[in-house]
């Protein structure tokens, strides 16, 4: 339905005028929001990092990585494309390189092109090199796997990772790797880390963890985010990051600040530039006599 | 002019490394540029903008499901049982699965012709059957423990103390036990259309219960809003400090 907007705004008072901004100007001051934190920085010579305080969802997938023990493997499943970048990316890396900075064995791998490429080089071959770690050895990165169906991927991989696998991005007979030494099933995995833009947690949790009781985390959007909270909860989710808050939390307490800290200061910008409209759209709102004067100036421009 | 190139050229690798790098964040940078020229009014470089990423990503698509599914899981066992290079099932078996799939996928081509709909509606309630009955698996392992985990028959909680062993009342999950008692039973009540809410007590909580969902939808429009801006500054992160920052 087309918003009708009066085209001569005379005669209105400054208070009516609020209701009526052209979203234009809402969109310039937006950018503006973001880009504060940029002139702060430029200005003042130092980064205006708000402070980020880790929620006990984000805690979940910290606490159960640290307990992590030393013969089981995490399968992480970046289920996600560059579109949710700004919000999976810090999820996916971050839990990344606490494994590896903790050596803690892991399986990667995406059913998007380009994201094994862009997690090989940002997170496993720099954060691999800082902590000594080895593809093949500490990790495996198996490339794109294209996922049809999640249901029947799940039933399928579920009792045979190996064999359903069967290759690394490298063309590596997975089964041979080191990293996959006394792995068979789902009953060696300590945690599904499923990172995603859609619910992707729920074939795991309803087909494979009845099963074989292993742990499951989610690397949530912000618009996941409500209809998982339950599936917290119950304990079927041992934890979750929600949008780039949870990828925040997590960097800051890994200790490597990056996009995702640097972001959600400007979230933060974004966020108290959304309050301060609707507080004026309020007041703009009520001062103009509520809801009876709205209708009427609609019909008068109708 | 060759001076002028040989700058361009100096300039490239000194900011970007490689000339592949500088076309690349170029291009990524005036395509999210070109798309955001829409919030300003429709014009032919968002719709350009658009229609390439769409090209894109359909032609990539054709692709991947070649290379990740066709080749290496229907082309290469087929063609390998004739030629002797890859028979894992045996030539016959690997004949027999390869002729199966052109068989029941041309099926699903029949949907076009009235007189043939029948191969296809075949074809659908093996795909259905199948999927089906894993959905019901699925829902019921993702869903029970739903239900059994809202049934807190205990408004109070308790909380043990590591060190001393001693049991205590806990004040903030009693508080959160209640209020989720409180919110489920008066969210149910609200969906009770059966019989007219008279008393004003049930009046009352179907009241309450509306205003814990409108409150619900709030924080999932909140969320979504958050989502959408976290994705724009992560573009606004893109083309201000991984492609203009690095320009100076």
């Amino acid at each position: 339905m087309a918003t009708i907007l009066p085209k001569d705004k005379r005669g209105m008072s400054f208070i009516e005028r609020l209701q009526w901004i052209d979203r234009r100007w809402i969109y310039l001051m937006l950018v503006f929001a973001v880009a504060l934190p940029a002139i702060w920085k430029v200005v003042f010579k130092k980064r205006m990092d708000l402070p980020v305080f880790m929620f006990p969802d984000t805690k979940g997938i910290y606490d159960t990585i640290e307990q992590a023990p030393r013969d089981k493997i995490v399968l992480v499943s970046a289920d996600w494309g560059f579109a949710s970048l700004g919000e999976n990316g810090p999820q996916t890396i971050t839990v990344c390189y606490h494994m590896l900075k903790k050596g803690v064995r892991f399986i990667f791998w995406s059913g998007d092109p380009a994201i094994p490429g862009y997690m090989q080089r940002e997170c496993f071959d720099r954060y691999g090199r800082l902590f000594g770690r080895k593809e093949g050895v500490d990790y495996a990165n198996l490339g794109q796997k294209v996922i049809p169906n999640r249901d029947l991927f799940a039933q399928a991989l579920m009792d045979d990772i190996p064999g359903y696998f069967k290759e690394d991005r490298r063309g590596r007979k997975l089964a041979d790797l080191p990293v996959m030494k006394g792995i068979k099933d789902f009953s060696n995995v300590w945690l599904f880390y499923t990172v995603g833009a859609d619910p992707t947690y729920d074939s795991w949790i309803g087909i494979v963890q009845p099963k074989y009781k292993m742990k499951v985390g989610f690397g949530s959007t912000g618009v996941m985010v409500p209809q998982t909270y339950p599936f917290l909860e119950s304990g079927q989710l041992c934890g979750m990051l929600s949008g780039m808050r949870g990828g925040a939390e997590y960097e800051a307490k890994m200790g490597i600040p990056g996009d995702a800290t640097w972001g959600i200061t400007r979230q933060s910008m974004a966020h108290l530039l959304v309050i301060l409209f609707i507080i004026l759209g309020n007041i703009g709102f009520f001062a103009a006599g509520g809801r009876k004067s709205q209708v009427s100036r609609l019909e008068s421009v109708r | 002019m060759a001076g002028a190139a040989h700058a361009l050229n100096s300039w490239v690798h000194a900011h970007f490394g490689t000339w592949i790098v500088f076309t690349g964040l170029t291009l990524g940078g005036l395509f999210t540029l070109g798309v955001y020229s829409f919030l300003y009014r429709e014009n032919k470089v968002s719709r350009i903008c658009e229609h390439i990423f769409l090209g894109v990503s359909g032609a990539l698509g054709v692709v991947v499901v070649w290379e990740q599914t066709l080749l290496p899981k229907w082309w290469k066992p087929f063609v390998g049982a004739f030629t002797g290079d890859y028979r894992p099932l045996g030539a016959f078996g690997h004949i027999i699965v390869g002729a199966m799939a052109i068989l029941l996928g041309a099926c699903w081509y029949f949907i076009f012709s009235r007189k043939y709909l029948w191969l296809a509606r075949l074809v659908m309630g093996i795909v259905i059957g199948a999927t089906s009955g894993l959905a019901f698996k699925k829902y019921f392992g993702a869903q029970f423990p739903q239900i059994t985990s809202s049934v807190k028959l205990s408004f109070y909680a308790m909380k043990t103390d590591p060190i001393t062993g001693r049991t205590a009342l806990n004040l903030a999950a009693s508080i959160n036990n209640l209020i989720f008692i409180a919110i489920l039973l008066s969210v149910m009540v609200y969906f009770f259309f059966s019989f007219e809410q008279r008393h004003f007590a049930i009046r009352g909580m179907s009241r309450f219960g509306r205003w814990c969902l409108m409150i619900t939808f709030g924080a999932y429009f909140g969320n979504t809003v958050m989502a959408r801006m976290a994705l724009f500054i992560e573009r606004f992160q893109f083309v201000t400090e991984k492609w203009i920052g690095r320009m100076f």
